[in-house]
């Protein structure tokens, strides 16, 4: 696989990934970069052995995981979670129908509606989630991708699931 | 399986995770189980909502900076070792120098160490920097 190719195929998934490992696009835009020229140079070195997309996805991951030890990123999470402490989760309103907003408002609240429930999602359990929603990975994929066993891959996307039901029982009883 | 049990497997049944024998146990069970179906259904309105919502392209312009920063000749740099370990070197090397041009030179030697003899004892006499 060429450079060219890998970056077509899987820069907007790596986005997408980083984006909600991180929880904000600047943080993402840079964590996907990082992986991806990680990925490029090291290319010369992938056996092959899993598909490029998984392993492309480990490197996100370890990357994300070297950022989350670096102290500066540490203080600013520190300080978040400061802020978000008392924050209660409650379940979110599905958008008023009436009187009738038009409907890219109505999608704009539908999406801030997924984006607060995805938030209150562990960073790891969002991966899971998104990997397996966006881009159709097999639990043993994701597993691999993580580093985790496959079972714990099933309870936390299971347990995942159930807590956005939860949260957004009003929006998907409306379709 | 009990209805519990196959309420919490429902998510790897949705994703087709699961042996042949439980699928077709849970197909068996949802087809007959209000609750179960209902709770199928959110799982699809759910997969549809995160595929509609939380989709995102990459920024525009990151692909080709990606390929530029990766592609590009890596400046050659100076490490920090490989400068201490240049420096010992030259270090190393006038010290050889020195005792070799001593072995060799020894007269020359000689009127250096006297000099520097000459100098200090004139130094001493005139009471020095006070």
């Amino acid at each position: 696989m060429s450079p060219e190719e890998l970056v077509n195929k899987y820069s907007d998934m790596a986005y997408c990934l980083a984006l909600r490992l991180t929880g904000n696009a600047a943080d993402a835009e840079d964590l996907a970069e990082d992986a991806l020229i990680k990925a490029i140079r090291g290319l010369a070195g992938f056996r092959g052995d899993s598909d490029a997309g998984v392993w492309l996805y480990r490197i996100v991951m370890n990357c994300w995981k070297n950022q989350l030890r670096s102290p500066r990123l540490a203080f600013w999470r520190r300080l978040r979670g400061f802020y978000s402490a008392g924050e209660e989760e409650e379940p979110i309103d599905p958008p008023d129908p009436s009187p009738g907003p038009g409907p890219q408002l109505e999608a704009a609240a539908r999406s801030e509606a997924f984006e607060k429930a995805m938030s209150s999602l562990e960073p790891q359990d969002r991966a899971i989630l998104i990997l397996r929603e966006l881009d159709g990975r097999s639990y043993s994929e994701i597993a691999e991708v993580l580093s985790v066993p496959e079972g714990t891959v099933r309870s936390r996307l299971s347990r995942s699931r159930e807590k956005l039901r939860g949260l957004l029982r009003g929006l998907l009883e409306e379709k | 399986m009990t209805h519990d049990e196959i309420i919490e497997d429902l998510s790897a049944y949705f994703d087709g995770q699961l042996g042949p024998e439980k699928t077709i146990e849970i197909s068996a069970h949802v087809s007959s189980c209000p609750e179960c179906r209902a709770a199928l259904d959110e799982l699809k309105a759910l997969s549809a909502g995160v595929k509609t919502n939380l989709a995102a392209a990459a920024p525009a312009g990151m692909k080709e900076r990606v390929l530029a920063r990766a592609l590009e000749r890596k400046k050659p740099q100076l490490r920090t070792s490989t400068v201490l370990a240049a420096a010992l070197a030259v270090i190393i090397l006038a010290l050889m120098a020195a005792l070799a041009a001593k072995r060799a030179m020894p007269v020359m030697f000689a009127q250096i160490q006297g000099m520097i003899n000459g100098a200090s004892s004139t130094l001493g006499a005139s009471g020095g920097n006070k």
